[in-house]
């Protein structure tokens, strides 16, 4: 470490010379500057221009001190500028020479906005200290700093994940899973847990262009997991259409073709092609035929066919919209696989049977809402809602 | 014993504790060092420390003109600073407590 004091024979020698001459003074200053410019010069431009920020401003008041040449005050220029470093906490040298110096502009740049993020890193700086405060730490990241395994955790699981979406495209859940099997799944998600844990432990010892490279690709990856949670939850809402728009108490749809006839196995699909899934499926069908139910196809209690019985004056094939003002208009209390009531539950042509099934619309296909079919011609079972009598 | 080898694990906790009283421009915190008894602080140490604290986000700084010679930059403590003080001074008063009680130990026997 340099000493304050140089030779007193030297000071009183040559003190009063130095005094004389401002010229010699500032030249001085110059070339001690220079000479720790130089021994600083393998790092970037930035924190070079940083460290010695303040630097002539020192060597001009050591130098008025007059007590002696700054050489003899401080020691070698190099010397100086290697106290600086170590106690700026640098490295003592590093291999990589000033490659900020290629761009300029970007320099230019920087030197600019350093305020800002003097600023910002003030900012900060005091954020931490309060979040610090919030949670029991001197500041916030040293909290953050106890979490970081379980982050190392989180990121292993997030990659293994992806892994097997990528490959597999069979998980849904959080639990991982590879052609069914959990167990697989575990096991292909598992190591690359404990990569990351591993790679988490190392990463303290990385420099340079390897620490920016992996500072960027976890950014990169914490900002793939927000996305696709946010994603997820959007999806499971997208499915799930609540029918809470005019149809709250909606527990099954019964389509009817445009010739009156009911429809079996209806499926219904929004403008996207995802599947509507409305209605209670467990609700008033259990005990009909769990097992043959099919999944949300319409309607989802089927008229039993004998149950079914003609009634009203509604003349088979022609679609009149006046059904008899006897027919009880909806079942909706009534057990709909019994039979059905008096009146109620009828077809327009008793010989033909409901079972034949109009094709519904296939998997994936174009939604097939027969907007323009017209109205089922009696209220049947549970009156098709849009239905306008006289639109035929 | 050499005194500068002690002096870098403490340099920081000197440099906020000189702060804690009044803002300084670099020389004069030099000043107010070596004025306290630390004799032996280097000059680019200081001015080393001085620029890792602002870069940890301890001080604050400012620039004041003088009519006589170069602007001065002030460094002054911020709450981080203040915090970061509060916590070495702990971390040292420990330390320096269980020296003392090592050292008054070996001499009563």
């Amino acid at each position: 470490m340099t000493s304050g004091s140089g030779p007193a024979a030297v000071d009183e020698a040559v003190g009063g010379q130095l005094e004389a001459d401002p010229v010699r003074a500032a030249h001085e200053i110059a070339e001690y500057l220079a000479g720790v410019r130089a021994a600083l010069a393998d790092l970037p431009v930035e924190a070079r221009d940083d460290l010695v920020e303040d630097l002539p401003e020192h060597l001009a008041e050591v130098r008025a001190e007059d007590t002696g040449s700054l050489v003899e005050r401080l020691g070698a220029p190099a010397a100086y500028a290697a106290d600086l470093r170590l106690a700026a906490g640098l490295s003592p040298t590093t291999d990589t020479p000033a490659k900020a110096r290629r761009l300029p502009e970007l320099d230019r740049i920087r030197r600019r906005i350093r305020p800002i993020t003097g600023w910002l890193r003030q900012w900060t700086a005091e954020t931490d200290v309060l979040i610090g405060r919030v949670v029991g730490h001197d500041r916030g990241t040293d909290f953050l700093r106890l979490l970081r395994p379980a982050w190392w955790l989180l990121r292993g699981y997030a990659i293994g994940m992806i892994v097997l979406a990528v490959f597999v495209s069979d998980s849904g859940s959080l639990l991982p899973s590879a052609g069914g099997s959990t167990l697989i799944g575990l096991a292909v998600v598992g190591p690359f847990m404990a990569g990351s844990v591993r790679v988490g432990s190392l990463a303290g010892r990385l420099a340079g262009r390897w620490r920016l490279i992996s500072r960027i690709a976890t950014a990169a990856l914490a900002l793939l997991i927000v996305g696709s949670v946010v994603d997820a939850s959007d999806d499971s809402a997208d499915l799930h259409y609540s029918p809470t728009d005019g149809y709250g108490g909606l527990v099954d749809i019964y389509p009817y073709g445009r010739d009156g006839q009911p429809l079996n196995g209806v499926r219904l699909y929004d403008q996207d092609g995802h599947q509507l899934e409305l209605g209670n499926r467990w609700g008033r069908c259990y005990s009909y035929a769990p097992d043959a139910l099919p999944v949300y196809e319409y309607p989802l209690c089927p008229l039993v066919p004998n149950a079914v019985q003609p009634s009203g004056p509604v003349p088979s094939g022609s679609p009149s919209p006046a059904p008899s003002g006897s027919v009880a208009p909806a079942p909706s209390g009534s057990a709909p696989s019994g039979p059905a009531p008096a009146g109620a539950g009828d077809v327009p042509s008793a010989s033909v049977s409901p079972g034949a099934n109009p094709a519904g619309p296939a998997a994936g296909g174009a939604p097939a809402p027969e907007r323009s079919a017209s109205p089922a011609p009696g209220p049947v079972g549970a009156p098709p809602p849009s239905a306008q009598p006289g639109a035929g | 014993m050499d005194a500068t080898q002690l002096l870098k694990g403490v340099l920081d906790l000197a440099v906020l504790a000189v702060l804690r009283e009044d803002d300084g421009y670099g020389y004069d915190i030099l000043r107010r060092l070596r004025a306290s008894g630390l004799d032996d602080v280097g000059d680019a140490s200081v001015y080393g420390t001085l620029r890792r604290l602002f870069q940890a986000g301890c001080l604050n700084t400012y620039v004041v003109p003088s009519e006589s010679g170069p602007h001065r930059k002030y460094y002054s403590l911020n709450s981080a600073g203040r915090g970061q003080l509060e916590s070495s001074s702990k971390t040292w008063r420990a330390f320096a407590s269980s020296m003392n009680g090592l050292l008054d130990e070996g001499e009563a026997r």
